[in-house]
């Protein structure tokens, strides 16, 4: 793992970490959450908040075609939750994934993090 | 698995809301594909695999499908392909993550209603699915004007009781698709007629319809007939002889009385259900054909199963959508109208038919017609025989017909049974079974109360239940 690596890998595990969390207002910029659904998203956040985990260690296995197929599975959902940022950031991962980009990998799976936290405390 | 998540808010129990099949790997995909599209008025299944799809899509025939295109297993591509094979008119909806050129185009060639690109846009999702299940409801009118216009409803299918509606309604629903259909129903109610009528209304009308009465071939020719034989293949096999299944080539086969044929015929038809190959007897050439199969019987074929009589697996291939024709007994005014069809199909051409006095309406309403259609035509072709003027009266109806007060005795119906089996057809060992079956169904198994009904002793019933082996 090179050193740029390492220290993305570490956000994502200190964004794992209980406790408070500082994030920018951006990650709430575009939520949208449709009243019509807005009862189903709280489990939604609660299991990707749970998946983060497993992320990391496809993450830390190279395992790329588990990365893909859950950036493919947030690009789907994400934005019908009301959260269009994270279908980017699924894109983006799976895209990476594919790419089999650890850099990028661990760039995303970082702002994925924190964004998965950020809104599970707010909505979850 | 196939889940009905349906929430209580949604349309469930309105079952003539359009039904949408959603199929996707990703759970949280589709509970929320399942609350937008409830939300706008559907009933939704889900299911997580190509596999687990294809099972119950022949069963519950929806209006529209959503389809992932990244499944596990069978690709959503190969799922795809699959479906279309089965249900040709059946509109796809391909939902993706992939917007490029090829693989939309690979979708679309393959026969795709539509694609959306993911995230999915709840609106567009709305305006697509109005569109493809206004499409299926288009093909399913059209198989309905093709029925009627092609002279069906045949007669024994007339009828506006709300168990023949739900019956035809069925039929358009089941016509346009190739999957193998089980027609269950008393004798006489029309079982060839169902089938006949989803031949008619079907992409395969115009190619060969092939019926076979499987009670009717002797058990050690069904595998000549069914397969075909070689030239010297047996005792008196002088020529080679074309089975059933090959004659039905790009058309449709009808086995009629599936329940009567034998275990080793079972075992073929099972195999050739299962690969559309088969041998002729006595031949090493694989054939193939390209068959529809429709079967019937007048038993119940589950009961046979648990009985050990008919294949389980089998019964599942021949399941895969299955009818059941009602008895006339439970078509209330029907009798009455198919009675006038029959008098319009007797009347001279140009002559107006016979009619039936009100005094013989209630008579025919209140007869229970065990033989069904079968004995309803026999009676009315009497009827036309012996009326002395331009009306039928009840005096001209058949005897057992007249006395509806009581309860037709059992050998009455029996000899009514029999006067409309089909020759060859049912025995009077397979009747006396079926009247004592009823009997103790009637009487919750009752035996004494089962013998009194069938008019015999209760050491004669016990004798029968051991003959037919019904003692538990």
């Amino acid at each position: 793992m090179s050193n740029d690596e390492e220290s993305r890998a570490g956000v994502l595990s200190r964004s794992l970490q209980p406790g408070p969390l500082r994030v920018s207002h951006d990650v709430f910029a575009r939520v949208a959450i449709d009243p019509d659904t807005a009862d189903l998203v709280p489990a939604f956040l609660a299991r990707r908040r749970s998946e983060l985990v497993s992320l990391m260690h496809a993450f830390g296995r190279s395992d790329y075609d588990a990365l893909r197929k859950s950036g493919h599975n947030l690009v789907g959902s994400g934005a019908g939750y009301g959260f269009p940022r994270l279908s980017e950031l699924g894109a983006e991962l799976s895209a990476a994934a594919r790419d089999k980009d650890r850099a990028a990998l661990a760039a995303t799976l970082a702002t994925l993090s924190e964004h998965i936290v950020a809104w599970h405390e707010r909505y979850g | 698995m196939i889940t009905d998540r349906t929430p209580s808010s949604s349309p469930a129990g309105d079952v003539t809301a359009p039904l949408v099949l959603v199929i996707d790997d990703d759970e949280d995909t589709r509970a929320l594909l399942h609350r937008w599209l409830t939300g706008d008025g559907y009933r939704v299944e889900c299911a997580e695999s190509g596999e687990s799809a294809l099972r119950s899509l022949h069963r519950m025939l929806p209006d529209a499908v959503c389809l992932d295109l990244e499944l596990p297993g069978w690709s959503g591509l190969e799922t795809l392909a699959r479906i279309r094979a089965h249900h040709p008119r059946l509109p796809v909806v391909i939902l993706t993550a992939d917007s490029a050129v090829g693989t939309v185009v690979s979708a679309v060639k393959s026969g795709a209603w539509d694609y959306l690109v993911k995230p999915i846009d709840r609106t567009k999702l709305s305006t697509t699915l109005r569109n493809a299940v206004e499409r299926s409801r288009m093909a399913v009118q059209l198989a309905q004007l093709e029925r009627e216009a092609s002279g069906h409803p045949p007669m024994g299918l007339v009828g506006e009781s709300p168990a023949m509606r739900s019956l035809l309604r069925q039929i358009d629903r089941v016509a346009p698709t190739d999957v193998t259909v089980l027609i269950q129903g008393e004798s006489g109610t029309g079982k060839e007629l169902v089938a006949r009528a989803i031949h008619e209304c079907s992409a395969r009308r115009a190619e060969p319809w092939v019926a076979v009465n499987c009670a009717a071939v002797p058990e050690t020719l069904q595998e000549s007939e069914l397969f075909g034989h070689e030239r010297g293949a047996f005792t008196g096999a002088a020529t080679r002889h074309l089975g059933r299944f090959e004659q039905a080539n790009r058309g449709t086969l009808f086995l009629d009385e599936v329940a009567e044929l034998s275990p080793s015929a079972q075992a073929k038809l099972l195999r050739v259900l299962q690969e559309r190959r088969f041998h002729r007897v006595g031949g090493g050439a694989e054939v193939a054909s390209d068959f529809r199969l429709i079967a019937a019987s007048h038993r119940d074929l589950a009961d046979e199963v648990a009985a050990g009589r008919f294949r389980e697996d089998l019964y599942f291939r021949l399941a895969v959508f299955d009818l059941a024709v009602p008895p006339l007994r439970e078509r209330g005014g029907d009798v009455v109208s198919i009675a006038r069809a029959f008098l319009a199909e007797r009347a001279a051409p140009g002559a107006r038919p016979l009619r039936l006095s009100s005094e013989t309406q209630m008579c025919m309403m209140s007869y229970p017609w065990p033989g069904n259609v079968r004995e309803l035509r026999n009676a009315m072709e009497r009827a036309s025989v012996v009326a002395a003027s331009d009306e039928i009266a009840v005096a001209d109806l058949p005897q057992r017909v007249r006395q509806p007060a009581a309860a037709p005795a059992p050998e009455v119906r029996a000899a009514a049974s029999v006067a409309a089996a089909p020759a060859g057809g049912r025995t009077l060992d397979d009747l006396e079974r079926d009247a004592i079956v009823d009997a103790l169904r009637k009487a919750h198994n009752n035996r004494t109360e089962a013998g009194r009904a069938l008019g015999i002793g209760r050491s004669t019933l016990y004798r029968k239940l051991k003959k037919y082996s019904l003692e538990s």
